[in-house]
């Protein structure tokens, strides 16, 4: 196959954004997540603003 | 657990669609006479710029939404798309110059297909900077918007510029009249790459509109603590 470095590197590009993409998904969503579950716990408690991390 | 189960069902969906165009694209398509195995290179390229008009399509449903309704479900929308719309342009704007090396001995010109294109990834780029600038949610919607409408201008100038002017890149495979089309078998694998493609779109939509509708809860939240 000719050429053959040149089609690694474009399907490689591709397959890279978009894994760093889900990634980058993946870790937004957890750190809302852990917010969510830290402001429920602390309402629940009838915590102050000031308690916040 | 009942919301996630239909994101893993699509997940798995659209890997094995991609593994599926992935040896399309790479092993079963015949290679090009003219161009070679880089002509390959085609079964992501076109598939990434076709899947970010859907994206930027959808970012301008988004925008009229949320102006005629004020509804912020649209806002997110018009987000999600965006982001989404311009991950799959950056991956079509570096495939591009990877492809045109070999064949044309240049990484870049400035014809029209592939100026317009840029100026379309800039635009939406400038969408997404645009609302990090601004705190308030409404006046950030109502300008986000605006520019969504605005920007999603360009998308026909992109797909016409070939057919208006003379260019460098080549003259459209896809609905181009006479003497234009695919040979049955790269369109079968253009056809599984395209689709793959769009489920990859709809799952990445599905996970960044969770994500947005998890941060509105966040901000109702916030405010209900700081009430407290």
């Amino acid at each position: 196959m000719k050429n053959l470095m040149s089609i690694f590197v474009a399907f490689a590009v591709v397959w890279v954004l978009h894994i760093v993409y889900l990634l980058s998904l993946a870790i937004r969503q957890n750190g809302v997540k852990r917010e969510i579950a830290t402001l429920k716990a602390l309402i629940e408690q009838g915590g102050q603003p000031t308690a916040r991390r | 657990m009942a919301r996630k189960w239909p994101i893993a069902a699509l997940g798995v969906i659209t890997a094995t669609g991609l593994v599926l165009a992935m040896y399309g694209a790479l092993v079963w398509a015949p290679t090009e006479a003219t161009m070679g195995d880089i002509q390959r290179i085609f079964y992501v390229h076109l598939p990434s710029f076709l899947t970010s008009f859907l994206a930027y399509f959808l970012v301008f449903i988004g925008s009229v939404g949320y102006l005629i309704t004020k509804d912020f479900k649209w806002d997110r929308l018009g987000l999600a798309c965006a982001e989404i719309g311009t991950l799959f342009c950056t991956a079509g704007l570096i495939t591009g110059p990877i492809w045109a090396k070999p064949v044309w001995g240049i990484w870049w010109t400035w014809d029209a297909r592939l100026t317009t294109t840029l100026i379309l990834w800039l635009l939406y780029v400038a969408y997404l900077l645009l609302r990090d600038f601004m705190e308030e949610p409404a006046r950030r919607a109502t300008l986000a918007a605006v520019f969504g409408i605005f920007a999603f201008v360009d998308v026909p100038i992109v797909y016409f510029s070939i057919r208006i002017f003379r260019t460098q890149h080549p003259q459209p495979v896809l609905l181009g009249g006479q003497n234009s089309g695919l040979d049955p078998s790269m369109n079968k694998v253009f056809l599984v790459s395209w689709l793959a493609f769009t489920l990859l779109f709809v799952l990445l939509l599905r996970l960044r509109m969770r994500l947005e509708e998890n941060r509105s809860e966040l901000q109702q939240l916030r405010r209900r603590w700081m009430l407290q």
